[in-house]
C-alpha cells in the first residue's frame, strides 16, 4: 500500500507540468550540480536528462564514493592487497578502479591476495571471526551515509571482542566539499541538488552557508522524477526572483535536523581531518578520521600508510568532470580507450560515475 | 556504491529487521542500530550497506505530494487531470 505512495512520486503527467512550467520561466542558462551518485543514475534512468529544457546544463559534481577516492588512496589499498595475513574487504564497485602501474584489485585477486567482496560492513564481523589468525582490513570509502555503518560496526567489533578487524579510513563529508567548490571562482554553478541520503544523516542546516555566504541556491532531493524536478523547478523561480535559498524537498526522509543517533555514533568514532580528493586536492576539515581512542582499529596507523599528492592518471579528465568545468565526452579518453569494461578513470568504474552514466545512456 | 533503498518492514528480531524490497519476494535483512527508535512492522525504512538509515515519514510524503500538485496549479488533483 505504501509502494503506491511512493510511485505517486513518478507521476508522467504531472512530471509533464513541472517540465513546461520550467520550460516557460527559464529565460537564462541555468548550471546545476547533483552530488549524489545515485541522483546522476536516476536522472538518466527515468530519462529525465533528455526532456530536461535545453537551457538547463546538468553537471554531476563529486558525488560517487568511488570517484572522489584520491589516486594516493587507491595505490594504499592496492598495496595492502597481498600483503601476509591481511584479507581486504571492499564494496564490490572498488574492485576495479584502477591505480598506478595499471593495477586494480581484481588483478591482485589473480595474483593470490585474499580480497573479500562484502555488501555490508557488518559482514565483516563475521569474516574477522571465522579467521581469527589474520587481519580482517576493511576498506572504509563513501559519504555521511556510509560512515556511520562502519562507525556502528566498528562499535559492534568492541562488544563482540573481536581484535583482528581494522579500517582503512577514507570517509568524506559532502558539506565542506561544496564550499570548496563554491570559492573556486573556475566552477560556475548556479544551484546544487543536494544528496537524499547523506541529508538523511546530516540534515540541512549544514548547507546554509551556500545561500548564506555565496548566494546560491541548493535543495536536498530525493530519488523519484518528481523529487528532482520539483527541486529544479524552484531553484528557476528563486533566481527569477534574485533570491538564493536552501531547503528541503525531501522531508519525507529528512529531518531539519538529521538522525541524531546515527550523528552520534559516526562522530563518537570518527573526527574531521583534512582530506585529498581525486580532482579537487586536499580540502580541509573534509575527511573523517578514526579518533585515537579507536585507534586499534586503524589500518593507516598500523601499516604506516600516509596519503600525499601523487600524479593523476595520465590523460584521464576526472577531476574536471567532478568540479563540473567538463562533460565526460569531452575527455579525449571517453568511449575510446576508456570505455565501462576497460575504465581508465574511476568516473567509468562505478555505475553511479558520470562518465559511466554518460556511456550507458548517450550511447545506447 | 552507496544505493539506498526503500524497504518494508515484515518483522524486527532484536534490533535487526526484515524487510521487503519492492513489491518482490526479495528480502533483506537491515541493523536497526542507527534509528533514534525502532519502526514499527508495515513501516518503510531506506536501508543503506545493511542499516536501516531513517523511517519513511507518511505525512511528509502525502504533504509534499500535496504541495506538488499545488505548486503545478491543481491544488485538489492528483495531476492526472486538467
Ligand atoms: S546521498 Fe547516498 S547515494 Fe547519494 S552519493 Fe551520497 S551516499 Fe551515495
Ligand atoms: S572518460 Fe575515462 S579517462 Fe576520461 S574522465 Fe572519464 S573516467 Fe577519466
Amino acid at each position: 500500500m505504501s509502494f503506491e505512495l511512493l510511485e505517486k512520486f513518478r507521476d508522467p503527467a504531472l512530471c509533464r507540468k513541472i517540465l513546461d512550467k520550467m520550460e516557460s520561466e527559464l529565460d537564462r542558462e541555468l548550471r546545476f550540480m547533483e552530488v549524489c551518485g545515485t541522483h546522476t543514475v536516476a536522472i538518466f534512468q527515468s530519462g529525465l536528462r533528455s526532456l530536461l529544457p535545453e537551457k538547463i546544463v546538468h553537471l554531476s559534481g563529486p558525488g560517487c564514493p568511488v570517484c572522489v577516492t584520491h589516486e594516493s588512496e587507491v595505490n594504499a589499498f592496492l598495496d595492502l592487497a597481498g600483503h601476509e595475513n591481511v584479507i581486504l574487504a571492499t564494496f564490490g564497485d572498488l574492485m576495479r578502479v584502477p591505480g598506478d602501474k595499471g593495477r586494480n584489485l581484481k588483478k591482485a585477486v589473480a595474483d593470490g591476495a585474499r580480497v573479500k567482496v562484502v555488501y555490508s560492513p557488518f559482514d565483516t564481523l563475521k569474516l574477522a571471526k571465522e579467521n581469527p589468525g589474520d587481519l580482517v582490513v576493511f576498506i572504509g570509502v563513501g559519504f555521511e551515509t556510509t560512515a556511520p555503518t562502519i562507525a556502528a560496526t566498528m562499535k559492534m567489533a568492541r562488544e563482540q571482542g573481536i581484535d583482528n578487524l581494522r579500517i582503512l579510513c577514507f570517509h568524506k563529508t559532502v558539506p565542506t566539499a561544496l564550499d570548496a567548490l563554491l570559492s573556486d571562482e573556475a566552477i560556475n554553478i548556479d544551484g546544487f541538488i543536494l544528496p537524499g541520503h547523506v541529508s538523511a544523516i546530516i540534515g540541512v542546516e549544514p548547507y546554509e552557508f551556500i545561500a548564506e555566504n555565496y548566494a546560491k541556491s541548493a535543495v536536498v532531493t530525493g530519488f523519484e522524477p518528481l523529487d528532482i524536478l520539483q527541486s529544479l523547478n524552484q531553484m528557476i523561480e528563486w533566481r527569477n526572483k534574485g533570491e538564493a535559498h536552501v531547503a528541503n524537498n525531501y522531508t519525507r526522509i529528512v529531518g531539519e535536523h538529521g538522525n541524531p543517533k546515527a550523528l552520534e555514533i559516526m562522530y563518537e568514532v570518527f573526527e574531521p581531518c583534512d582530506a585529498l580528493w581525486r580532482g579537487l586536492g586536499l580540502i580541509p576539515g573534509s575527511g573523517l578520521e578514526i579518533r585515537p581512542e579507536w585507534e586499534s582499529f586503524d589500518a593507516k596507523k598500523q601499516f604506516g600508510i600516509e596519503i600525499k599528492e601523487s600524479p593523476a592518471l595520465p590523460g584521464c579528465k576526472c577531476g574536471d568532470i567532478l568540479k563540473g568545468v567538463k562533460q565526460p565526452d569531452q575527455c579525449p579518453l571517453f568511449g575510446k580507450a576508456c570505455t565501462p569494461a576497460n575504465p581508465v578513470g574511476p568516473c567509468m568504474v562505478s555505475t553511479e560515475g558520470s562518465c559511466a552514466a554518460y556511456y550507458k545512456y548517450k550511447l545506447d | 556504491m552507496c544505493l539506498a533503498v526503500p524497504a518494508e518492514v515484515l518483522s524486527i528480531d532484536a534490533d535487526v529487521a526484515v524487510c521487503r524490497v519492492d513489491r518482490g519476494q526479495t528480502t533483506v535483512k537491515a541493523s536497526l542500530m542507527l534509528l533514534p527508535a525502532a519502526p514499527e512492522v508495515g513501516e518503510f525504512l531506506i536501508i543503506h550497506a545493511g542499516f536501516a538509515l531513517r523511517v519513511l515519514d507518511r505525512e511528509e510524503a502525502e504533504e509534499s505530494l500535496r504541495a506538488l500538485n499545488e505548486a503545478v496549479g491543481c491544488p485538489l488533483g492528483t495531476g492526472t487531470e486538467e
